[in-house]
């Protein structure tokens, strides 16, 4: 079957909010319009960026799995079953991208730690900016950026597949029924797995305050 | 508290449950008040993920960037399926080789399909029952070979392997997990029906996990394994007789399950034979197969309670089958009982 994007520059719908997800791929699959095909992927790249940077702990690797993410929305858009949910099959192939550039650099972890520093100490350097601005009292702003680098460490020392769990279900607040079809295991593995993520955040997060006093 | 509640709570919590276990859960809070604190101690533990945000900022036209990857590709496959496979001036049912000799014709195109299609409804049926009628013939005698391990047990303990009434070891895979631990088990691909569709993702299956195991590793991951140990098989959840957990077989009933092809319940990868009938493993060793029509009009229905429930029997002759990972005690029904 010819799966070539056929070309329609005159068909240029007026594409609004009230277009779906599904609408958008469906059409894009019927018509070829990239017109729609944008709209689909400026929808998501906020969020399945974020989605992917911090499940990869790399920016970089990140936007390489975007790109080949929606590469292939575009290539298996005849697969798309008409009637199905557009995001979770989104991330099941963004997951599944993630875990093909994960395979082609097994540093990427290190990669990420390096980076989790190196943004710390970026932070750190505009903090001499905030104490001549209006900004809020910099010892409180010092005490936020402290507590948000603990939770990114303490999130980059979980598991891949606790960190999964977490992005999707806490940050991106899926079900855990979507959860469980994107990632392809039991729903109660999803849950298994967020519940002793939470634990091991939290002695994380216990561990390192205890370090800080002690 | 039961992990399970736990995250039934944590998931109520973060919107991540469907609507009937919403509704369980409010009916809990409803009757038992002394969750709401658990309720607090869990938002409490995930209010630190609120220190850093949701979504972070895209490096600088990422969506473009995307948008010109695709259109590269899309052109690219535009040149290929406009590449001429014959010439344009060409009968669409005579094509003629480049050295001018005749080639295949439309009509022996549907000749040669015709006779294809033809040999394949003749063959295919036979071909087909044949090779399911070996995969359920070789299911029957791996839950023989479990029957067999399963007596050698109680031989030895005085009880069939008992799933905990609670905690964390609650499910039914842990019937595995024991005859591994006690070497009463020949190989962990007994546990896979050859006609489920687990059989043909096998490579996902971790096998046997122990209770040893996860102690030693510690992790989510060898926590999930343990509860997928079961494979593909149900195994009987016990009874639950005036206050008293049960695990049946002493009695060697020809007509008590205490095992067989699994039924998952909204998961269709342990669903065996194509659905048309389940081979069941007796009380007395024996095997039987039972078609999806009968397995209705059985006195007891082996993968219900008497109440219909997915889980533990209510009298001494109510076998459940319960999946791998199916606790006897679903949390509503533990929370009642108590």
């Amino acid at each position: 079957m010819n799966v070539a994007v056929q070309k329609h520059p005159d068909c240029n719908p007026s594409v609004d909010e009230s277009w779906t997800d599904e609408m958008l791929l469906v059409q894009y699959r019927q018509t070829g319009n990239r017109r729609l095909f944008e709209v689909l992927v400026s929808r998501y790249e906020r969020e399945l960026y974020s989605y992917l940077r911090r499940y990869l702990g790399d920016a970089e690797m990140a936007d390489d799995a975007f790109q080949a993410a929606f590469l292939q929305v575009h290539l298996k858009r005849d697969h798309y079953e008409e009637g199905r949910k557009f995001r979770p099959w989104l991330y099941t192939i963004a997951t599944n991208q993630a875990i093909d550039a994960q395979r082609r650099n097994r540093r990427h972890r290190m990669v990420s730690l390096d980076r989790a520093g190196a943004d710390h100490v970026e932070e750190v350097g505009r903090l001499a900016d905030v104490l001549v601005s209006n900004a809020p009292d910099p010892v409180d702003v010092a005490a936020d950026k402290e507590r948000s680098a603990w939770v990114r460490s303490a999130l980059a020392d979980l598991s891949d597949q606790a960190r999964q769990v977490v992005e999707l279900v806490y940050y991106r607040g899926m079900k855990y029924r979507e959860a469980a079809e994107i990632l392809a295991v039991p729903v109660g593995t999803v849950k298994s797995r967020l519940h002793a993520a939470i634990n091991k955040l939290n002695g994380s997060m216990a561990h390192q305050e205890a370090e800080r006093r002690g | 508290m039961d992990n399970r509640l736990r995250e039934l709570l944590l998931g109520y919590l973060l919107g991540a449950l469907d609507r009937e276990e919403v509704d369980a859960v409010e009916e809990l809070l409803h009757q038992h008040p002394e969750l709401h604190g658990e309720l607090d101690a869990l938002r409490e533990m995930i209010d630190p993920l609120e220190e850093i945000p949701s979504t972070e900022k895209p490096p600088e036209r990422l969506a473009e960037r995307t948008c010109n990857l695709v259109e590269f590709h899309a052109r690219r496959d535009d040149k290929l399926d406009a590449a001429p496979i014959a010439s344009p001036g060409m009968s669409a049912t005579h094509v003629v080789s480049s050295d001018g000799s005749s080639s295949w014709t439309s009509l022996d195109m549907f000749v040669a399909i015709g006779v294809c299609l033809s040999l394949a409804f003749l063959f295919l049926p036979a071909l087909m029952a044949s090779r399911d009628q070996a995969r359920t013939m070789q299911c029957q005698q791996q839950l023989s070979r479990l029957g067999l391990a399963l007596h050698t047990y109680y031989d030895r303990f005085n009880s069939f392997p008992a799933i905990p009434k609670t905690g964390d070891f609650s499910f039914s895979g842990m019937f595995a997990s024991r005859l591994r631990e006690c070497e009463m088990l020949e190989k962990d691909s007994t546990l896979i029906c050859p006609s489920s569709p687990l059989a043909d993702s096998a490579d996902h299956w971790a096998g046997v996990f122990t209770v040893r195991d996860v102690m030693a590793d510690d992790s989510d991951v060898s926590m999930t394994m343990l509860h997928q140990s079961g494979g593909s098989y149900g195994y009987c959840l016990g009874v639950y007789v005036n206050g008293q957990y049960e695990t049946p077989g002493a009695s060697r009933r020809a007509t008590f399950t205490i095992m067989g092809d699994g039924s998952w319940v909204g998961d269709d990868s342990v669903i065996a034979h194509g659905n048309r009938g389940r081979n069941l493993l007796k009380e007395d060793g024996s095997v039987q197969w039972i078609s999806r029509v009968s397995l209705d009009a059985l006195p007891d229905h082996p993968y219900r309670n008497i109440r219909g429930q997915i889980s533990v029997g209510l009298s001494r002759d109510d076998s459940v089958l319960g999946d791998t990972s199916t606790s006897p005690f679903p949390i509503p029904f533990y929370y009642v009982s108590e």
